[in-house]
């Protein structure tokens, strides 16, 4: 039984540390945290369910444009928009602007589309797999696969590629990067559109599971910032170890002990961290 | 101008009596009807096809003249399947004085908004199936009525099928943690332990969760011969393909009540509801619900599923009892209901025989489902608990 709870938690884990990893990309580009990070994922998720079940588009077709529009609308969009009018007057009034537009896009989509869950195909076909008397889902395993692909894409760009160095100058020290003639904004345009290409991932792989409906986002979010916290916000790779903890926890919870507490667990450990490591398990203090 | 104040006078309270006239016979024409439901939140779905009961019957019972001659007039409120917003809405609903109220569903919402329909003596259809409705009305004189069978009375009838049919010794019960699933659990366990059955995992679940993985992991190392599903539709839409993946439906028979087995839920699992099979008050595959079901399928392109029968039977039923009352005297129509059976030969809108008893909880035939490709199947009729209340329909 526990490999089987390892798989699910860990393929758990791996959506919601792309979208961990989202949260602190943002952070440590433009030192913003964005609170619609879960309508983040239902949006892409909307689109998926706009583009393959009503216009009929081929499957993989679907997925890659929902993500090309996510990145144009999350990422583009979002920073011309909110980013560029908020970003000079600290992180408050974005906080509070993104609860706001939380709400907007989960009424939006309640009214103007549908308040009903809608069913989404996965990428593989649901089969459980035998192996060494345990049963895996392929599902989680393709789960943890493509997130893996995914996160490691995402961290091979930033540490190999011009850009990503000059994301990661801008994230340790954005005046020195500014004088050595990087353009912040540009990258801050970069970190909204890699969040937004990252949480459109999570939303094709979260959407079998959490079934595609206006709320979707609201625990996905929510549990990510756990992980983001936990992990410790100013590291992508405390996103990952966080989200991954965030999964397993929960799923040993509702396994061993009660389906009540699992939510309880990951709080309990986010005080934890928070009373003994605020800097979150491998982050680093900020000055 | 002295001269023409008088004039004014004048006419500004011909004008004020012609509105009060005109309006006083506008509402004498029409009887209001509150639908006080879930539009928005977890409920949505099912309250959409409340909803639909409640036009699509309003519609038909106008078009044959309305109900003694009156024209149903209805308007809808959002609970936004919240207690407190339903006890909101309900206060604004009793403002406008209808002579019923239809909904809500969910049984928290329904438990907190009865005492403001008993204190404003407004009777209320509800689509909720918990037994706790029944015990809170008051006592011989109910105002809220249930749409179908209550969980403690339809599981009666599913403890029976599990003994005698399916011959369950082991079962795995999983439910929301919630009054649906507490009801039913309670209801479930008070029938079966006696007779020797054992509860090998008793799990609750949480409204809006979406992996089960932990919970069926248990389940599955339980050594359980059934597994009895009692959630919501979108809770159980989920869990189905979870349960498929993990091989439990090869393990052990998967069994629920109503919300197992409804078009939301198979909507959501697909394929792996095949199999799946359970008791449902009101199906579309049923006989006598069947043409309703046809009309609703040409309408919206897609089955009905028992919300919509809940509110479609409920609104002929207001007829059926106005018109046997020939009044719309709120407290007749109460007493009219208590203790009564109603035949389809007298009222065809209401498909099936129905008795209420003094508490507004109903007892009529229901059905086994199984579900293959995707659809329900009928794999039996289920008689009345109390066959005797419905000799009257026979005669």
């Amino acid at each position: 039984m526990i490999e089987q709870l390892l798989i699910k938690g860990l393929s758990l884990g791996a959506i919601y540390a792309m979208i961990a990893i989202g949260f602190c990309l943002l952070w440590q580009t433009s030192r913003l945290v964005n609170f619609a990070e879960g309508e983040f994922v239902t949006i892409p998720a909307f689109l998926m369910v706009l583009f393959y079940s009503v216009l009929h588009f081929p499957y993989p077709l679907a997925i890659l444009t929902a993500i090309l529009l996510a990145a144009l609308l999350l990422g583009l969009v979002m920073k011309k928009t909110l980013v560029d009018a908020l970003i000079t007057r600290g992180n408050t009034p974005f906080v509070v602007t993104t609860i706001a537009l939380g709400f907007f896009v989960r009424d939006f989509l309640t009214v103007f589309a549908t308040p009903e869950a809608m069913s989404f195909p996965s990428m593989v076909r649901q089969t459980p797999l035998h192996f060494a008397g345990a049963v895996f889902s392929s599902l989680d395993l393709w789960n943890i696969l493509i997130a893996a692909v995914v996160i490691i894409g995402v961290s091979v760009f930033i540490r190999k590629s011009k850009p990503g160095k000059a994301l990661q100058a801008v994230a340790q020290n954005r005046e020195a990067a500014v004088i050595m003639g990087i353009d912040a904004q540009k990258m801050i345009l970069l970190a909204f559109s890699i969040n937004a290409v990252l949480v459109a991932f999570s939303a094709a792989l979260a959407a079998p599971i959490y079934m595609v409906k206006y709320d979707m986002g609201n625990e996905l979010g929510l549990k990510a910032f756990y992980a983001a916290i936990i992990g410790g916000f100013n590291q992508v790779r405390g996103a990952l170890l966080g989200g991954l903890l965030v999964g397993l926890i929960e799923t040993l919870t509702a396994a061993y002990i009660s389906t009540q507490y699992k939510s309880g667990f990951v709080l309990l450990v986010l005080i934890v961290v928070i009373l003994f490591k605020p800097e979150g398990l491998l982050g680093t203090e900020e000055q | 101008m002295r001269r023409l104040l008088p004039v004014g006078v004048l006419a500004a309270v011909a004008i004020i009596l012609f509105w009060a006239v005109n309006g006083f016979a506008q509402q004498q024409d029409k009887v209001t009807i509150a639908v006080v439901i879930e539009q928005s939140g977890p409920g949505a779905a099912v309250g959409a096809r409340w909803i639909r009961g409640v036009q699509m019957a309003s519609d038909e019972i106008n078009a044959a003249g309305g109900i003694l001659g009156k024209k149903i007039d209805t308007f809808i409120l959002d609970t936004k399947t919240e207690a407190p917003v339903a006890v909101a809405a309900m206060r604004k609903a009793i403002e406008n004085k209808p002579f019923v109220v239809m909904g809500p569903i969910f049984s928290g919402s329904t438990i907190a908004v009865m005492g403001l329909l008993r204190d404003a003596g407004i009777p209320e259809f509800v689509g909720s199936e918990s037994p706790n409705v029944g015990k809170q009305n008051i006592a011989n004189n109910p105002n809220t009525f249930l749409g179908s069978l209550n969980v403690e009375l339809s599981m009666q009838k599913v403890a029976k099928w599990i003994t005698e049919v399916l011959k369950s010794k082991k079962i795995a019960l999983i439910w929301s943690n919630d009054e649906l699933g507490k009801s039913g659990r309670e209801a479930l366990k008070k029938l079966l332990e006696p007779q020797g059955v054992q509860f090998v995992t008793d799990i609750a679940t949480e409204l809006g969760q979406s992996s089960f993985t932990g919970e069926l992991s248990r389940i599955k190392a339980s050594g359980a011969d059934t597994l009895f599903i009692y959630m919501h539709e979108e809770e159980s839409g989920k869990l189905l393909p979870q349960v498929r993946e993990l091989g439990l439906d090869k393990q052990m028979k998967v069994v629920g009540h109503d919300t197992l087995l409804t078009e939301d839920t198979l909507r959501l699992a697909k394929d792996a509801a095949n199999g799946v099979m359970g008791h449902v008050g009101l199906s579309p595959v049923a006989a006598p619900l069947k043409p309703v079901a046809d009309k609703y399928l040409a309408k919206y392109q897609e089955l009905p599923d028992h919300n919509f029968y809940k509110s479609y039977i409920s609104m002929s039923l207001i007829k059926a009892v106005v018109e046997q009352n020939k009044s719309f005297d709120q407290q007749k129509f109460r007493e009219k209901l208590k203790n009564s059976t109603f035949c389809v030969k007298n009222y065809p809108g209401l498909l099936m025989d129905v008795h209420y008893d003094e508490k507004g909880d109903l007892d009529r035939e229901s059905f086994l489902i199984k579900i293959e490709n995707q659809k329900q199947v009928m794999a039996g009729i289920l008689a009345p608990l109390h066959a005797d209340w419905f000799e009257s329909c026979k005669k």
